[in-house]
């Protein structure tokens, strides 16, 4: 009896595992075609991702510095002179939150996106085109994200816009 | 009447006369260690300063490294643009102070469409686009 419930035992808590446990989608198979591409055009290919490097650079400067500007030379001292004045907004509040939230994740995905991009330069293409490939569609999920984190900024500097615009009707 | 011999030392024929040499002063090292103390200490804090600049992540926000510095024209555009305004976080709050805030935050925000190139384009790694 003791030995039927074990087993018994045994066997439900693998089928918990077998469901349980996440299904990996497979990395998509290389064609011969685009592993021929690969090894061969290996060199063109690291200076594109080299070039693409030094862009993404200059567009995270771009961005940052502008959602930079917006919280530290209005939004906050905005803020800050609302407080003073005992007409402190919560909608405003909360912006300025969030956009500093926001710009910490800019920088951290960045930084994650630039590793991931290093890494992907390392790997000699020429010899492992699958292990190239793998890694690459690693960095474009990395590099969506990104184009995600600056769509987030721009809603929320755009709502800041809003949001003052609101206030000052309020006061007429 | 005792005469007294006075006692001689009695000298020893012919013996060379013992003279000891000088000591010649020790060398000192110390400066030489020194020397070679701060040079390895000096190494050791940079390689440990740049680790942690690289593994922290923050090479990849300095656009001060070689290969990533601004082209002349972009700093050019930029000094251009840029704006010394800074909306004041001390003051009343009226409508007109609302209209000079809203005038200078929306010319800022309008930069976000300047860009010359969509943000993180998704195509820029594409197969295609990478030449495979």
């Amino acid at each position: 009896m003791e030995n039927r419930i074990i087993s018994l035992a045994t066997i439900v808590l693998l089928a918990v595992a077998l469901v349980a446990s996440p299904v990996f989608a497979a990395a998509p198979k290389l064609s011969e075609t685009q592993k021929a591409g690969i090894t061969t055009n290996c060199g063109a290919i690291r200076q594109k991702l080299e070039n693409l490097q030094r862009m993404d650079s200059k567009t995270y400067s771009y961005y940052q510095a502008i959602y930079e500007t917006a919280a530290t030379r209005y939004i906050k001292p905005l803020n800050l002179r609302l407080v003073d004045n005992n007409k402190s907004n919560q909608k405003l509040l909360d912006l300025q939150t969030g956009i500093a939230t926001s710009e910490k994740n800019f920088s951290d995905d960045f930084i994650a996106y630039n590793k991931l991009l290093d890494s992907l330069k390392k790997i000699d293409c020429k010899v492992e085109p699958e292990t190239f490939y793998e890694k690459l569609i690693e960095v474009r999920v990395s590099r969506a994200i990104l184009k995600k984190d600056i769509e987030k900024l721009n809603e929320l500097v755009v709502s800041a816009v809003k949001s003052a615009e609101t206030l000052k009707g309020s006061l007429k | 009447m005792n005469d007294e011999k006075i006692k001689q030392p009695k000298e020893q024929p012919n013996e060379p006369v013992k003279t000891e040499a000088p000591e010649k002063p020790k060398k000192n090292y110390n400066l030489v260690f020194l020397g070679i103390g701060a040079t390895v200490l000096a190494f050791l804090t940079t390689f440990i300063s740049l680790k942690l600049y690289h593994d922290s992540g923050d090479i990849y926000l300095d656009r001060s490294r070689p290969g990533f510095l601004p082209e002349k024209e972009e700093v050019e555009q930029s000094e251009q643009e840029k704006s010394d305004y800074a909306f004041p976080s001390t003051g009343t709050i009226t409508p007109e102070v609302m209209d000079e805030f809203l005038e200078n935050l929306k010319a800022e925000v309008n930069r976000l469409n300047d860009f010359p190139v969509e943000a993180f384009d998704p195509n820029s790694l594409s197969d295609d686009t990478l030449g495979f």
